[in-house]
């Protein structure tokens, strides 16, 4: 599903609080079955880019649209319980919206919601608990009663559930160990590539931009400062140093080797297998 | 939840913002109390005018604190109701069975109503302006002589701080988890009371879980750090007493004056 953002401003109001605008006329265009990554700076605004894509912050000027439907400053009821089944959001931490007697019921909970009928939600709460990878000895259990990891899994399912057409996450893999990180994250890949949705990730690692992302999109200060695909950013050491963004594990290592060596490679090296082979390369010179 | 403003703080510079809490205190609590001593229109008009002026001076908006009162307007207007219905006296409009309209007591809901509204503003003059952890060593301080009764004053102030301390945290909290739940197909405001009812659900239970967590957490973390009750503490943060708060008690006195005045002469 295609998203377009048109001159989008946001700020929070609170009481006699308002902030500056935290989403700063941003127009940018997501194509159909993409998968992006969203980085920048903590308080870039990241996380309010993802509120409007479902309506839970709505723009103050400017307007968001997700396929034909459209989200303005108004935010009609109708058209945001539409979006919303749409666009599956999965926030920081969510295993914090917990709450029913059993995993089952917790992952069933917005499938019922969104008007699902029995038959399917039985249907939908086995699929996504499978593409989770968890086994269905879990559903009788009381998430409360999970691990970290567990309690993770069992939230993410609760949306993926829903079958939307867009999925954004905001930092999926936080206060993971790297392990259950990697595999939530491959998690992911495997379910957009399976299922031609449209998937937005929000992470601090470039090691994850490099590994899952195709395009990437950097935000400073309610803006975006690019929206480009990842091997194109990361070929372009200038622009990295302007948005003052990080670099991946194998490209540093890369440029050490450069810099010792005095040679340099034919091209960036994203990843370790890219690595390793480019050095195999070089071997035999 | 945007607007329930009352008893979170807004820093901001404003005179009412500098006044010492334990000023700021006395003189709220003393002039709730001076409320219920006033029985003509005349001390209503004059301390509602004094109330907008003091909510002048703290530099935010009038629309803010207007804002505050609008989740309470309907308990407010239904106290005023009783009080007009059982209410009699004077000119009497429509009687049916035990319930009458009178000029008086309309003039009594009116009254009713003015109270609570002006309790809500200086409340939340009170909690706008001032840090919470200065409102608790304010209560302290004007609880000490109780200690020597055996009232564990400084526990109490503790844990009233510690309450105070997570209610923006709470609100935040509950937001977030509104916000997970809307994402998930929940429709706050609509549907029979039951059903709305049941929505409260899922935001509740996580709520209680993260608070029941935060304070295992905390009890711990005061174990750890050797908390022990009923020690003899000194304070980090001094209530320093300025002129400005004399004055602020002093004008208390005035009021007190004028409501007498208005109360013996206007009858
Ligand atoms: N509920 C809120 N009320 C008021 N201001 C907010 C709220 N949420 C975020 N902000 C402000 O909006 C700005 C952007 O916040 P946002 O959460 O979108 O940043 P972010 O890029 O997601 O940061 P992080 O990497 O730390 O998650 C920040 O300055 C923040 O203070
Ligand atoms: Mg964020």
């Amino acid at each position: 599903m295609q998203i377009n953002f048109n001159r989008v401003y946001a700020d929070y109001q609170l009481g006699p609080i308002r902030s500056k605008n935290v989403v700063d006329g941003i127009s940018l265009e997501l194509a159909k079955n993409t998968f992006t990554a969203v980085v920048g700076h903590t308080g870039a605004g990241k996380s309010s880019l993802l509120k409007l894509l479902n309506g839970l912050l709505l723009p103050t000027d400017g307007e968001v649209s997700v396929g034909d439907l459209t989200i303005d400053k108004n935010g009609k009821k109708k058209t945001l319980n539409k979006v919303r089944k749409r666009v599956g959001m999965v926030f920081q931490f969510p295993e914090r919206q917990l709450f029913a007697e059993t995993v089952e019921q917790d992952i069933a909970f917005g499938p019922k919601n969104f008007g699902f009928s029995k038959e399917e939600i039985t249907q939908l709460v086995d699929q996504s608990l499978k593409q989770v990878g968890l086994t269905p000895d879990i559903l009788p259990k009381s998430p409360f009663s999970l691990s970290g990891g567990q309690k993770r899994r069992v939230a993410i399912a609760g949306i993926i559930a829903t079958k939307p057409d867009v999925l954004v996450l905001d930092e999926p893999g936080a206060g993971l160990d790297p392990e259950g990180k990697q595999e939530i994250l491959a998690m992911l890949r495997t379910l957009h590539d399976t299922h031609d949705s449209t998937t937005i990730l929000v992470t601090h690692d470039m090691n994850d931009v490099v590994t899952y992302c195709d395009n990437v999109l950097v935000m400073e200060k309610g803006q975006v400062t690019t929206h480009q695909t990842v091997r194109g950013l990361f070929s372009n050491q200038n622009e990295i140093d302007r948005l003052g963004i990080g670099l991946p594990e194998p490209l540093r290592l890369q440029r050490l080797i450069e810099e010792h060596t005095g040679r340099v490679f034919p091209h960036v090296c994203l990843t370790q297998q890219e690595l390793k082979d480019q050095l195999l390369e070089g071997a035999h010179l | 939840m945007k607007s329930l403003i009352l008893g979170r703080y807004f820093p901001n510079d404003s005179i009412i913002h500098r006044l010492d809490a334990r000023a700021k205190l006395v003189a709220a609590l003393y002039f709730i109390g001076l409320l219920f001593f006033i029985d003509h229109g005349l001390g209503y008009l004059f301390v509602g005018l004094f109330t907008l002026g003091v909510m002048y001076l703290t530099k935010i908006r009038l629309s803010v604190f207007i804002k505050g009162v609008r989740p309470l307007i309907f308990l407010i207007l239904f106290a005023a109701m009783m009080r007009v219905l059982f209410t009699g006296g004077g000119e009497v409009f429509v009687s049916w069975g035990p319930f009458t309209i009178s000029s008086q007591g309309l003039w009594v809901g009116l009254f009713t109503f003015m109270r609570f509204i002006l309790i809500i503003f200086i409340s939340t003059v009170l909690t706008l302006s001032t840090k919470p952890v200065d409102l608790t060593d304010a209560i302290n301080a004007l609880l000490k002589p109780l200690r020597k009764l055996g009232v564990p004053v400084d526990d109490f102030a503790l844990m009233l701080s510690i309450s105070l301390r997570f209610i923006p945290n709470l609100l935040d909290e509950t937001q977030r988890v509104m916000d997970a739940q809307r994402a998930r197909g929940v429709i706050f405001g609509e549907g029979t009371i039951v059903e709305q009812m049941k929505k409260l659900v899922p935001i509740v239970l996580p709520l209680f879980a993260s608070s029941l967590n935060r304070a295992e957490e905390m009890a711990d973390v005061m174990d750890v750090k050797n908390y022990q009750s009923g020690e003899k503490r000194t304070h980090f943060r001094q209530l320093t007493w300025h002129t400005s708060d004399s004055i602020a008690l002093l004008m208390m006195v005035g009021l007190t004056a004028v409501v007498i005045v208005v109360n013996y002469t206007m009858v």
